[in-house]
Parts: C-alpha cells; structure tokens; sequence
C-alpha cells in the first residue's frame, strides 16, 4: 500500500468512526493509528470540529423554512395511480370478455326470466342450480317469460351503468392528474421563462458596462456593481 | 401506522394513506432539497415533482417499508437532473456566476452578503460544497442515513460516499469556525 492509498484507508476509516459504522476491531486498529500519528489525529479532529460547526448552523439557523403546502387539494387529492389505471384497465377487459361470454351464451340458447328474487338465467332451457329453489318457492313467477325486448332493456341499462361508471371515475382521475401536471409544469415555465429573463438582463448590463463580448471569451464581462442596475 | 403500512393502502387507492406519508416526509423532504439545492423555489419545486412521482410509481417500490429511502432516491435523481439542466445552461452562456461578483468554489471566503440577519446559514455554507460532497454530508450528517444507504440510493460505492464525506468536512471546516458562526478568512478562491 504506497502513501496515497493509505490515507486513503485512513480517511474511509475515520469517517466510518465518525458515524459510529466501524466494526470494534477496525475502531481499534483506528484508535491505535491515531494514537501513533500526529498528523492522522489532526486530521481526525478537523472532522469532528466540522461536524460540530455544521450541528451549530442547523441547530441555529436564522429562519424557519415552511415546507411547502403543495396545494393540498391538488396532490393530495392525487391523481389516478397505475394501480387504478390497471383496476380501470381491467375493468374494460373484463366487461369486454364479460359481452363475448354474453353473445355466446345467447347463441348456445340463453334465456332469462323474471323471478321474486330477481331475473332466472337458464341456458339450452335449465334452470341455473342456485336459482331453482327460488323459482321452486314461487312457482307463479317463473311462469311468464322476459320479451326480447325487456332483456334488451336490461341487457342495455346494464352496460350503460357500467360504462358510465368506468367513464366517471376514469374522468375523475384523468381530470385530476391532467390538472395536478398542468399545474406543476405551468409553474416551471413561469419560473423557467424568468430564469432566462434574468440571465438575458444580467448579459445586456455586462455588455453596456463592459463594451461588446466575444462569443470566443471564455466569461462573460463582471458587471461593475451598482452602475446601471438601480443601486447605489 | 408504519410507512409500509401505508403504501400498501396507498397503493390500494387510498388517498388518505398516501396524504399521511406526505405528512409525515414532506417537511424533512423539502429540508433535505434545501440543502441540496441551494434555492428555496427550486427546493419546493424539486419536492412537489417528487411527491407527484413517488404517487405515480407507488407500484414500483419493491420493499414498501424503505419508503424513505425511495423517496429520497426519487428527489435524488430530480437534484441530478436539474444540476444537469444548469451546466447545460452554464456551457452555452458562459458561466453566469461570474456576473455576480462572487465565488461559488468550495472553500472560499464567506462574504458578510451571504449571511441573513448576521446569521449564516446553513444552506448558503453548503451551496459553496461540489454537489456530490453536499448530497453525501446532507443525507449522511442531516438526514442520518448510513454511508450504505446513501450508496444504494446514489448507486456508488459505499466507500466513495464515505470519501465525498470526507472532503466535504475539510472544507466545511476549513470555511466555518466552530462556535459563533463567523467567517474564516482564509482560501481565497481566485
């Protein structure tokens, strides 16, 4: 190991010790170099002297800074995350599946009759098992049959229902986010946009107080402070 | 309630589970982005895109109870990319800094200027650290993470997070004295 490396080593350890992330026994072997290295050991107060100055400054700093609110009712009302996307996505795909089950079963024969505890689905003219205690209770209701054009109703009040649902919550969370991101990246234009105004400002001052500016120079011209920009 | 706790809800769809991580990390986040940045605006900024982030990528955090770490990651990458977007900015106009008159080079003199109400601050002492050194001392001395973590997050070894740490002292001890906060003169910077 030449010089540079053991510094090197030296200075891995120390900072290690620092912050108490040293094995015992390497936090010996350190206690017993430092013991025997003046210029180690200065080293290794300097780092604890910088610790404590950087604890002072925090601990005493001037001003409290307040965490931003973040427009509470903008992000913490969030948008739609992917796990909802995926939910709505699968949704889509479900109801998709769920109408080609739906035009199978009626071309295998499907009929579907009104009962007291609600429609009877029969397919190729049995009656689902779960549902023929029902029927069986109240024989008169199984009785007289759904028209093609009650099934078409309910078939059509069904998926409208579904639909709307999926495209509610898919605007209340599409809305939500658009918003939540129109919003941030409006902000960082705005601030953008004065960044460049303030820069563009800042060279214009330079180039009248300093005459014209090479695009070769490797740094634009120091403004001479208080001339030209409204101080004294 | 623990934070993994309060992903999985969140990740549930919870609203309210993820509002109470935001109220739990959105202080210490926003410190962590002043330190690092340097810039007040560009710390709420750099917090809120995080936030938004974070919510948008609940799904992707393997280890729901590292929340912190994670979150400190994503603002990590957002300091990098803005750090990026400036020298960017700097390259193609010139170094803008020299328009104010004043040295951003670690170590130099503190002048009376960067001081508020006679009292320097922490912030404006950091801004003069390389960002590397800044983001390793911040995460490791303010934050508490362990020089491990910090390599997790930074996807550097360990031991060079510890050598950032190193050099980011010296210089800090080099330009604040301990006890009573005045300015060393010494290290000049031109």
């Amino acid at each position: 190991m030449n010089d540079e490396e053991r510094l090197d080593h030296w200075r891995d350890r120390m900072v290690a010790a620092l912050y108490g992330e040293l094995e015992p026994a390497a936090k010996r072997e350190l206690e017993e170099a430092l013991a025997g290295d003046d210029a180690l050991r200065r080293d290794w107060e300097e780092l604890q002297q910088a610790r404590v100055a950087l604890r002072e400054l925090a601990g005493g700093e001037g001003r409290e800074v307040e965490a931003p609110a973040h427009r509470s009712a903008l992000l913490w009302s969030p948008p739609a995350q992917r796990g909802a996307r995926r939910w709505l996505l699968a949704g889509g795909v479900g109801f998709a599946a769920a109408a080609v089950l739906f035009l199978g079963l009626l071309v295998a024969g499907l009929r579907v009759d009104r009962t007291p505890a609600g429609l009877l689905v029969r397919l190729d003219g049995s009656p689902a098992a779960e549902l023929e205690a029902a029927t069986a209770m109240a024989p008169a209701a199984g009785q007289r049959g759904v028209t093609r054009a009650e099934f078409a109703e309910v078939a059509q009040a069904l998926f409208d229902g579904t639909t709307a649902r999926l495209d509610e919550l898919e605007r209340r969370q599409t809305g939500a986010q658009v918003e939540l991101t129109q919003a941030l990246y409006d902000a960082l234009a705005v601030r953008q946009e004065r960044q460049f105004d303030d820069l563009r400002n800042r060279i214009e001052l330079a180039r009248a107080n300093n005459g014209p500016w090479s695009a070769g120079d490797r740094h634009l011209p120091a403004a001479r402070k208080g001339e030209n920009d409204g101080t004294d | 309630m623990t934070d993994g706790e309060l992903v999985v809800l969140s990740r549930q769809g919870s609203r309210e589970a993820f509002g109470v991580l935001v109220g739990r990390w959105n202080p210490r986040l926003f410190r962590f982005l002043l330190r690092s940045l340097g810039d007040e605006e560009a710390a709420r900024d750099t917090c809120q895109e995080t936030l938004l982030r974070a919510w948008i990528n609940l799904g992707r955090l393997r280890e729901p109870e590292h929340f912190k770490t994670w979150l400190h990651s994503i603002a990590l990458n957002l300091c990098r990319d803005r750090g990026r977007r400036s020298e960017r900015r700097e390259v193609a106009l010139g170094d803008a800094a020299a328009l104010d008159g004043a040295s951003v080079e670690a170590g130099g003199v503190l002048r009376e200027s960067e001081r508020r109400d006679g009292v320097l601050l922490l912030e404006t002492v950091l801004a003069r650290l390389p960002m590397e050194q800044r983001t390793a001392i911040v995460l490791r001395e303010l934050e508490g993470f362990t020089s491990v973590e910090i390599a997790a997050m930074t996807g550097v070894p360990a031991a060079t997070i510890r050598s950032r740490i190193y050099y980011g002292l010296k210089a800090l001890r080099r330009m604040v004295p301990v006890g009573g906060g005045s300015v060393l003169e010494g290290g000049t910077s031109r």
